[in-house]
């Protein structure tokens, strides 16, 4: 398992792809930043409906924005592991049947961790221009960064799941991606259903963190009963299972 | 001689194609062996349940004595294999691509600089594999296979694509494996001319069956005329003739049908003509695998 880890954190770190994405969700995230943060405080009548989020709300709004950045996490895992499906090399590694689950873990455990660190450092970066920038006092308590911390990383650990499923059922590049990002998109958009929301995983990634209810009810969709966070901490973790489950089923018993 | 590789009635679908239809066949111990057929005939299908990465629907495959399937995960071991397109990361430098295969197969890294040497890359193994050529590729992919010292390699289309200089380099190297290593190895190709420059047995299959399968120069003979070299090609034609042998040929060519050559030699010998040369007919590879599959390979 050593061997397999070292292997994948040799490749990611030796490909661009991981660090031109890294560089796209910096930029990303300070623009939102700006957006959400200065802008409406400083020149509310370009933006008249959009609340203005103080400290320490505002360093909360940042971390669901990084949890919130899916796609970071389902191209980085789809990308790097489809480009592996595509070729021979992929395949000639899980050639030993019995190390196929060691090869998917050894891709979940990297994947996920750059993903991690990518969203910790967005969220560093949100609370940084929230420190500087945002109006208010105050900032959230070590147990709240904390859990920002362990709770980003099991979102991104399961929006990986997601890309590794999607690459081992569709075992092309072009559709697993299409797929994972179509999911993620129509999973946020119905979960505006009441019956779907309690299990819809881009919703309950969010609720983990807790609700921000003033910047909630100014952005419209009132009426949605929050998620408490330690539920929603459960449903996550039930679609992390979940797909690593459907993943390893996809690899285990069809032909690589 | 031992066998390192046997098949027996292995029978493999995708959907409504059968891509394996009851094939069977041994590879001895020790020997390059030409893997041939036309496109389609189930070549790579072969080669991929061989290793494992499709499960045959029903026959057993036996590797070095042991059973695919049940002993796959001790098999994989043993074996090396370049399946379809080499599996190389072009971001990597050539170096780390071993190092990476290496990891990623639970093998140590004291092997590298030594199969660097061996396929002539350690002046380029620092440089990414993007910049490559296709024969530099297939090298590196080659030494990636033999890094946990394989007994049996299987190679699919190593030397397709490559240019003369390329060709020879990959050709020598895959002759000394097997002269000077002991290695077994499996060579698919499409190009019957590396078969005859390099394999020491030939298995052809069509359609997912064994259509013949034998040492090269027994697949090769088989011809059943013979060309006599002689002074007088007229003379002999017409002493030949009128003993009763079907003579064939036009100018210097005198080629006698349905005999083995001694009957040649014993009429114009008793006529007062010695030919300085009675050699038997022998088919071409391409000949033998258009008579046998009816195809192009």
């Amino acid at each position: 398992m050593t061997g397999l880890l070292r292997a994948e954190v040799r490749k990611l770190t030796r490909r661009k792809l991981f660090w031109v994405m890294l560089v796209i969700l910096m930029v990303v995230m300070g623009m939102a930043a700006v957006f959400l943060l200065v802008v409406p405080a400083r020149a509310p009548e370009a933006v008249p409906r959009m609340p203005v989020i103080r400290k320490p709300d505002a360093y909360l709004l940042g971390a669901q924005q990084a949890i919130g950045q899916s796609w970071f996490p389902i191209v980085l895992a789809a990308v790097a592991m489809g480009g592996e499906m595509r070729s021979a090399a992929f395949a000639a590694t899980l050639t030993r049947d019995s190390r196929r689950w060691a090869h998917l873990f050894a891709r979940l455990a990297v994947f996920a961790a750059a993903s991690w660190s990518a969203t910790l450092l967005a969220i560093g970066e949100w609370a940084a221009v929230t420190a500087v920038l945002a109006s208010g006092e105050g900032a959230p308590d070590v147990d709240v960064w904390v859990g920002m911390v362990w709770k980003s990383g099991l979102v991104v650990s399961t929006w990986t799941a997601l890309a590794l499923a999607a690459v081992t059922l569709f075992r092309s590049l072009g559709p697993a991606l299409g797929a994972a990002l179509a999911f993620s998109f129509v999973d946020g958009l119905v979960s505006l259903w009441t019956a779907y929301r309690p299990v819809s995983l881009s919703t309950n990634s969010t609720a983990m963190l807790g609700e921000l209810s003033g910047f909630a009810s100014g952005m419209g969709f009132p009426g949605l009963d929050p998620i408490p966070p330690g539920r929603a901490t459960v449903v996550v973790a039930a679609w992390a299972v979940g797909l690593v489950g459907v993943a390893w089923a996809s690899l285990q018993l069809r032909d690589v | 001689m031992s066998v390192a590789v046997r098949l027996r009635d292995v029978h493999k679908r995708y959907g409504e194609t059968r891509a394996l239809d009851g094939l069977s066949f041994e590879i001895p111990s020790g020997v390059l062996l030409g893997f041939l057929g036309p496109n389609g005939a189930g070549k790579t299908t072969t080669f991929r349940t061989i290793l494992g990465l499709a499960r045959p629907d029903r026959g057993v495959i036996e590797v070095l004595g042991m059973r695919v399937g049940p002993e796959t995960s001790r098999i994989v071991k043993r074996v090396g294999a370049i399946v379809e397109e080499p599996g190389l990361y072009g971001f990597l430098s050539g170096r780390d691509n071993l190092v990476v295969a290496s990891d990623t197969l639970g093998f140590g890294h004291e092997r590298i600089d030594e199969l660097l040497a061996f396929v002539q890359l350690t002046d380029d193994a620092g440089r990414k594999v993007a910049g490559y050529s296709k024969g530099m590729r297939q090298r590196l992919a080659l030494a990636a296979a033999l890094l946990g010292d394989p007994e049996v390699l299987f190679l699919d289309e190593p030397l397709d694509g490559l240019d003369p200089a390329g060709q020879a380099v990959l050709r020598d190297q895959l002759r000394r494996l097997v002269d000077e290593h002991d290695k077994t190895i499996v060579m698919s190709t499409h190009d019957l001319g590396d078969v005859e420059h390099l394999a020491d047995r030939v298995v052809v299959i069509s359609r997912g069956r064994l259509v013949t399968e034998g040492s090269l120069s027994e697949l090769t003979a088989g011809g059943d005329r013979v060309r006599v070299v002689v002074d007088d090609p007229d003379r002999a034609r017409r002493l030949l003739a009128a003993d009763g042998f079907t003579v064939d040929g036009e100018a210097d060519e005198v080629w006698v049908a349905g005999t083995d050559g001694a009957g040649v030699i014993r009429t114009l010998a008793n006529a007062g003509v010695y030919p300085s040369a009675v050699i038997p007919e022998r088919r071409t590879l391409e000949e033998v695998f258009l008579g046998v599959t009816g195809e192009q390979p």
